[in-house]
């Protein structure tokens, strides 16, 4: 299979799976479907490299949790139309500490961002809820929660399932290629 | 590099306070400054089960700064317990100081919003419920039987909603108002409730759930492309509206589930862009109940005015005076008819018949002037009695008193030659007259004698002729003789005598001539009998000129006899259409009529009077339980508890009540179970692929 074809199967692959995704993704208890397409590109731009997973989804609930907490509190601590701006501090902070001091971070630290600003992201879609619809905004924090780490693992599993196996056959073929053409 | 990552991590972390502090917006000094305007307002959100019952509230609290420098605000502190807030657009929010909730040193900046929300505790919910006036109740029905909607999620059938609202805030207040009888101020002890406008916010019914739907007769329902969005305004505020009102929706649904249902609660008075009719209506009923009480009097009056026919100085007895004066006037027997038919049948032939005897007249008085005068035409006319009289006086004056004059002068005994001298000297020859003492046996001889004696003479022929006779003859015939000549003479000399009688008749003649006159003397006969032929003319020429220009009496008549037919035409009768006698017997039934109205306006005047004066007095004490209304809407400006300091601060507060939807929002636990199972799979199959990744790649 040629680099080309293997590209192209992927497309088509993830353009189905998206479709059935996004239609599905209501009646799978998910929410922020859109998660789940970035935590794939994530995966996919870093390398498709598969024994990185565990790591990525260990950065990626780790990455979540964090939010979830650093939503929380900042709802506490903070004015509540301040908190998406205290999450942004935060996550920088965790960012430039992960950077120097966490073992692991090269694998971790993509899915582990990815992971705290989608829960964030999907909390700030009902920061209007918390005056007009007050009695959703708050009860929204769980759902949001699971659906997100739903949708982030969903994410990386279909990168697994479909972009390492093809990718790694068209770099592959493409690494065969460059040694044969080498070679002669 | 440990002691590098260590620095590192410092700095990081220093980073983070600050970009903390750069995005988080913090409270200001306490210092406080007099010249800031302070607003606060309240937003309690209420939270209710799907019944419409309060389970929880928030209270979101907003102080709008405008001015310069910071203020410290106060404000009573008016629900019991603990209250926590946090500030929502900034650090900036007030805590609680004993029994005030206090922001202190917060900063206007020209112009600046400090929000805040707390959420009250259950003790605090059970608080508020009590405070907030309005009693919220849904009630859900599927195919006509009441559930939950809890129960409906997923069902289809037809669908209804209702929502009853009530406002329970009635309390007791005394209002004053203006006695529209007395003009005086009334005080009345009212019930008062407080101002409410509620408003159904942003309902959003999903067109793939419900369909056909429809609401009640006040509701405004707009289809959206995925939903209906139905829209209500409901003031509360007796005595303006009822105390409770009832709303409805309903629809086919298809795998039911509710959204969250919003209601906006102001208990404010609701001003609109309408006319206030109460306001613009109630000097217009005082004025117009003055009116109605004048009209009324004036009704009164004009029925007094109409009055009857039979009662004096009054409308209707005067028009039925009129109307039997009128038929007097047309009576045949007496009236116009009866003086028309007269001027017909005697007037006109009688002005016709002196015309005649005018004429005649006129004839009769020419021939009369001629009779008395006109020139003779001899010798078969002599002329007229002018002439005669004249030929006559002539003939006395020259020829018969002459004449007679001549006789009296021969009779005349003092005529010495007339024939009573002659006779007397006869007699005087005769008589004894001359002797002093005749002798008794007296002869003519002796007489002569005698005489002689005396002077007389006698010759011889004397006595001869008288030869013994003449004494006889003097006694016997001269003496009556000289007797008759002197009666004779006396008869026509006399100044009653013939002559003198002649003389007087030749005057009177002459009297009569100069009275009868002729044409152009004055006062004379002739003149008289012209100025009366002159005057029948005239009168006759007064009497008929034939000319319609210039009438005469004749043709005066006959106008007149016109004018009096088309009078009484025009006077007609009663039940003749366009006369006169129509005309006033319809005035007549009219005012008959009028009266009748009359009395009967007064009495819906009365009624009027007797409804509009009440109405006049409720209307004024629903206005003035209107502005009480109002003022207890501006009353009820706090659930917190309105701000003391500083002094001038307004004070709002609004509600929201919220029911929680039934759709997803926080899925079922199905669901979430579902989203855990799956996460844990995909975790479990991430790690396998990571560790047979691992190994293929060992």
């Amino acid at each position: 299979m040629s680099k080309t074809v293997s590209k192209i199967i992927l497309a088509v692959a993830l353009a189905v799976v998206a479709f059935f995704w996004i239609w599905l993704f209501r009646y799978l208890g998910a929410a922020a479907y859109w998660v789940a397409l970035v935590s794939f590109a994530i995966y996919i731009a870093s390398g498709a490299e598969g024994f990185k997973l565990p790591w990525m989804t260990l950065g990626a609930v780790v990455g979540l949790l964090l939010g979830f907490i650093t939503y929380a509190i900042s709802m506490q601590i903070f004015p509540m139309f301040a908190t998406i701006s205290s999450a942004i501090a935060g996550a920088i902070f965790i960012l430039i500490g992960a950077l120097i001091s966490v073992p692991k971070i090269y694998e971790m630290l993509p899915m582990f961002l990815v992971g705290w600003a989608s829960f964030l992201g999907a909390m700030a879609r009902f920061d209007y809820l918390i005056l007009e619809n007050a009695v959703e905004a708050m009860p929204r924090v769980l759902h949001t929660l699971l659906g997100v780490l739903f949708s982030l693992l969903f994410g990386l599993l279909l990168g697994a399932l479909l972009g390492t196996p093809l990718l790694k056959l068209g770099r592959e073929k493409a690494e065969s290629g460059e040694t044969q053409q080498g070679v002669i | 590099m440990k002691r590098w990552k260590r620095n590192a991590v410092v700095v990081v972390l220093l980073s983070a306070l600050i970009s903390l502090a750069v995005f988080v917006p913090l409270g200001s000094a306490s210092s406080s400054s007099p010249g800031v305007n302070v607003k606060d307002q309240e937003l309690v959100l209420c939270e209710t089960n799907s019944a419409g019952t309060i389970e929880g509230v928030q209270v979101i609290e907003t102080l709008s700064l405008s001015g310069e420098g910071s203020v410290d605000v106060r404000k009573d502190k008016d629900i019991s317990g603990g209250l926590s807030f946090q500030g929502m657009s900034g650090f900036a929010k007030p805590s609680v100081d004993g029994d005030y909730i206090v922001w202190k040193g917060v900063s206007a900046g020209g112009n600046s919003n400090h929000v805040a929300t707390t959420k009250f505790s259950k003790e605090q919910v059970e608080q508020a419920r009590l405070k907030i006036p309005l009693k919220v109740e849904y009630r859900y029905y599927l195919d006509g039987k009441e559930m939950k909607p809890e129960e409906m999620k997923g069902k289809s059938g037809h669908f209804k909603m209702e929502l009853r609202l009530q406002n329970t805030s009635k309390e007791k207040r005394v209002v004053k108002y203006k006695d529209p009888d007395t003009g005086q101020e009334k005080s009345e002890e009212v019930d008062v409730y407080l101002p409410l406008v509620i408003q159904p916010y942003d309902w959003k019914f999903d067109s793939q759930t419900f369909f056909n739907f429809k609401t009640d007769p006040t509701g405004i329902l707009f289809v959206q492309p995925n939903c209906y969005q139905p829209g209500w305004s409901i003031p509360l505020f007796p005595p303006a509206t009822e105390d409770n009102f009832k709303i409805w929706v309903e629809a086919d649904v298809r795998n039911f589930s509710m959204p969250t249902l919003t209601l906006v609660v102001a208990f404010v008075f609701p001003e609109t862009n309408q006319k206030n009719a109460a306001e613009e209506m109630g000097p217009a009923l005082e004025q117009l109940y003055g009116g109605i009480k004048q009209l009324d009097a004036g009704l009164l009056e004009a029925v007094a005015g109409v009055g009857s026919a039979t009662t004096p100085d009054t409308l209707l007895y005067g028009i039925t005076q009129i109307y039997e004066g009128l038929q007097q006037v047309v009576d045949p027997q007496e009236g116009l008819p009866y003086a028309k038919s007269m001027i017909d049948s005697k007037f006109i032939p009688g002005v016709l018949a002196a015309i005649d005897g005018i004429d005649q007249m006129i004839g009769g008085m020419i021939q009369i002037s001629a009779g008395l005068s006109h020139t003779p035409n001899p010798p078969a006319d002599p002329g007229g009695i002018k002439e005669g009289l004249i030929g006559m006086k002539n003939g006395l004056d020259t020829q018969i008193i002459p004449g007679l004059q001549s006789i009296a002068n021969n009779l005349d005994p003092g005529n010495p030659g007339g024939i009573y001298a002659a006779v007397n000297a006869v007699n005087i020859e005769f008589t004894v007259d001359n002797f002093p003492t005749p002798p008794p046996n007296c002869t003519m001889n002796a007489y002569v004698n005698h005489n002689a004696a005396y002077g007389g003479t006698m010759n011889a022929q004397d006595i001869g002729l008288l030869n013994g006779k003449m004494s006889g003859l003097s006694a016997a015939a001269l003496v009556p003789a000289l007797n008759g000549i002197a009666a004779i003479y006396g008869g026509l000399a006399a100044p009653t005598g013939i002559i003198a009688g002649l003389q007087q008749i030749s005057a009177g003649m002459g009297t009569m001539i100069a009275g009868i006159g002729d044409v152009n003397t004055a006062n004379t006969l002739l003149w008289g009998c012209n100025q009366v032929l002159n005057g029948l003319i005239t009168m006759k020429g007064l009497l008929r000129t034939n000319s319609e220009s210039n009438p005469g009496f004749y043709e005066g008549l006959q106008l007149l006899s016109e004018g009096l037919g088309e009078a009484i035409a025009g006077f007609g009768s009663a039940s003749t259409a366009n006369t006169l006698l129509w005309g006033t017997a319809q005035i007549r039934d009219g005012l008959t009529q009028l009266g009748a109205g009359l009395t009967q306006a007064t009495g819906g005047t009365a009624q009027m009077v007797g409804a509009l004066g009440p109405a006049v007095g409720e209307l004024n004490l629903t206005l003035a339980e209107l502005e009480a209304i109002k003022q207890r809407g501006e009353e009820f400006n706090s659930i917190l508890g309105p701000v003391t300091d500083p002094k001038g601060t307004t004070n709002e507060v609004r509600f929201a009540f919220q029911t929680k939807p039934t759709y997803p929002y926080q899925e079922s636990t199905t669901a979430s179970l579902v989203a855990i199972i799956l996460s844990i799979i995909a975790i479990i199959a991430l790690v396998l692929l990571g560790l047979f990744a691992f190994r293929k790649l060992a």
